[in-house]
């Protein structure tokens, strides 16, 4: 089905999760992106604020992961290397390489990173399909 | 376990050893290519046959809409996943399950056939379906699966016959491979007649005999 307005996403999120704290998690994050159409940077726990303290970060993984996905997509994840207070975007090649290796390039200094997977944060901003609706 | 602050790949990793759909989110984000898309998706589908068998006992009665409803149930597990699964999709026909995926920009394609095993020429059929009429065997939808439901006893058996019964229909062009996932399953490749490419199926049971003696 091809998305032409709000209304279909929210019949897609009724169609795939019915009346589930998924579901209610869904619309909420898709409230809040058609508010803010030009953000760029949101983060995990500005959707855990946004849906309270109600819900499992479990359900809201699900929730953001089914956002991320190809059925609505809504939103885009990106990944970043926090070093201190420095911020670095890591392409998902870097990723995927470090994940052979077992360790990731410093995007700055070239120094093997060893535990970069506490160091690489997901973050995610609205799709252009997002920002139309 | 509890979230706070920023969400790592270690968070994420965490958190998916306590949700299996959670467990491949990470790694849907981190699809490029369409291996990445393909060694995802049976990671997937194997997960989703995992549960469904758990629940085969619901799905004894007589019923002729039963082969759709496994189907259906199958898609409506991988949109959960994030995939834009459909069911009976218009795709050069109607396929019974057709899974996109276009975070790239470009549509890695997935096509399977759903049998209930009444009989082996009916999964022939099936099988006929998915390679000759729905794929066209482009970079981009190089494989495709079939799914059994077997409620018969003997699942191995089935898919031994199976395998001997494809091998009967293609003496020289079928090349088998085990799955090394699940041993169940297996993989066939043989030449797309359209494309004049490899297009290889994974062919996928589902165990759903049900007759407990206790």
């Amino acid at each position: 089905m091809l998305i032409m307005n709000r209304d279909d996403v929210t019949a897609m999120i009724k169609e795939d999760w019915g009346d589930s704290p998924q579901s209610h998690i869904c619309n909420l994050v898709f409230q809040y992106l058609l508010s803010r159409k030009k953000a760029k940077h949101i983060t995990y726990h500005r959707f855990k604020v946004l849906v309270g303290v109600n819900y499992l970060d479990e359900q809201i993984l699900e929730a953001i992961n089914y956002l991320c996905g190809s059925r609505v997509n809504l939103l885009s994840a990106k990944f970043e290397f926090i070093d201190g207070e420095r911020v670095f975007p890591v392409e998902v090649g870097d990723v995927k390489e470090a994940d052979s290796s077992g360790e990731l390039v410093h995007p700055e200094t070239g120094e093997l990173v060893k535990n970069y997977k506490e160091k690489v944060s997901i973050y995610f901003e609205p799709t252009d399909l997002a920002r139309r609706l | 376990m509890e979230i706070h602050g920023d969400l790592t790949i270690s968070d994420l990793e965490k958190a998916g050893l306590f949700n299996k759909y959670v467990a491949g989110f990470i790694e849907r984000l981190k699809v490029e290519t369409y291996d990445d898309f393909i060694s995802r998706l049976y990671k997937d589908i194997d997960e989703i046959i995992i549960d469904i068998q758990s629940g085969a006992r619901y799905l004894q009665n007589p019923d002729n809409k039963k082969e759709d409803r496994i189907t259906m149930e199958i898609v409506r597990l991988l949109r959960r996943s994030g995939y834009d699964a459909s069911h009976d999709t218009d795709h050069r026909g109607h396929s019974d399950l057709h899974v996109k995926s276009g975070l790239t920009g470009e549509d890695f394609i997935w096509l399977g056939e759903a049998k209930i095993h009444n009989s082996y020429d009916y999964l022939w059929e099936g099988f006929n379906q998915l390679t000759t009429r729905y794929s066209t065997g482009d970079f981009n939808q190089a494989e495709g699966g079939m799914l059994i439901y077997i409620f018969r006893k003997n699942t191995a058996s089935v898919m031994s016959k199976w395998k001997e019964h494809l091998q009967t229909k293609y003496p020289e062009d079928l090349q088998i491979e085990d799955c090394q996932r699940r041993s169940l399953s297996f993989y066939s490749s043989l030449c797309h007649e359209a494309s004049g490419l490899p297009f290889r199926v994974r062919h996928m049971p589902l165990i759903l005999y049900f007759n407990p003696q206790d």
